[in-house]
């Protein structure tokens, strides 16, 4: 379990919140979610996601959302320097 | 394999599935658990009238959902006496139960549309009905209540129908995963990443 920094802006319904994030390539990929569902650290908001691989040479993280965000895309490449806390490359 | 009645309240008390609130006696069939439609749902504006025509592409890397959102979503509440659902619509409804799957679960789940509905012609999700196991889960937090689950609620049907806040909206049948997902795993396998730009 990791958070990932996100950016937010307002969702569909007072109690929602669309958390952005932005893959490997720089593409945005808006996420809905209640807004407790994101955790603030020091003033930015974090999205809960899971983590599913990391690529030995790269560091890129391959992640998967809670659920589908609009791109369509449940699995994305991002930088590991997006995450609230480093992982761990596998040897 | 699909879940009985007894097998989701089992996984209910294990802490493998989180429902809230718990779901009525009168919820619950032999293999699923009604959900039941919350007050607020949204609307889609129209587009035509006036400018150029808009269109929009969601697979585009410039899509923007929080434009299309803020642009074209309208926000409504279900009045007491009910709204009136006219034929050839679609609104973007939620359930009042909030779910949670923690990613461990290797459970999924599907909501599905209730028969009395779909016979006249009201479906609640748009060939969309999977719920992953990880939805709404914050590891670091296990009390949290999770998220609830939006319905594309559509009526293809000729006749007005009217929604009530807190009718029985959809169903949700739980499935066992075979194996454990990559995911909650958090294990390797055999892909390599794209170059970070």
């Amino acid at each position: 379990m990791s958070l990932i920094l996100c950016e937010t802006s307002p969702g569909l319904r007072d109690s929602e919140i669309i958390a952005t994030v932005r893959d490997i390539t720089g593409r945005r990929h808006y996420i809905r979610v209640e807004r407790d569902f994101l955790t603030q650290r020091i003033g930015k908001d974090y999205l809960p996601i899971g983590i599913v691989h990391i690529d030995p040479k790269t560091q890129a993280v391959l992640i998967e959302f809670s659920h589908e965000p609009d791109s369509g895309y449940n699995r994305i490449w991002i930088n590991q320097n997006q995450l609230d806390q480093p992982v761990e490359a596998y040897a | 394999m699909i879940l009985s009645d007894r097998e989701i309240r089992a996984a209910l008390a294990r802490g493998v599935i989180h429902i809230s609130p718990t779901p009525p006696p009168q919820a619950w069939s032999s293999t699923a658990v009604d959900l039941r439609l919350a007050t607020e749902f949204v609307m889609w504006k129209k587009m035509s009238g006036g400018g150029a025509a808009m269109t929009i592409s969601p697979s585009s890397p410039e899509f923007d959902f929080p434009a299309l959102s803020k642009n074209f979503g309208e926000q409504r509440q279900i009045p007491p006496e009910g709204f009136v659902f006219k034929p050839q619509t679609f609104l973007l409804g939620w359930t009042i139960e909030k779910l949670r799957l923690p990613f461990r679960s290797r459970l999924a789940a599907r909501v599905e549309g209730k028969s009395s509905l779909a016979r006249l012609g009201v479906g609640v999700h748009v060939t969309a009905p999977t719920i992953h196991a990880g939805f709404g889960d914050i590891q670091a937090n296990p009390e949290y209540p999770s998220n609830p689950i939006q319905l594309e609620i559509w009526n293809i049907g000729p006749l007005d129908i009217v929604l009530h806040a807190e009718m029985p909206i959809c169903q949700l049948i739980f499935e066992w995963v075979d194996g454990t997902p990559e995911k909650g795993y958090e294990g390797r396998f055999s892909v390599q990443g794209p170059t970070p730009t």
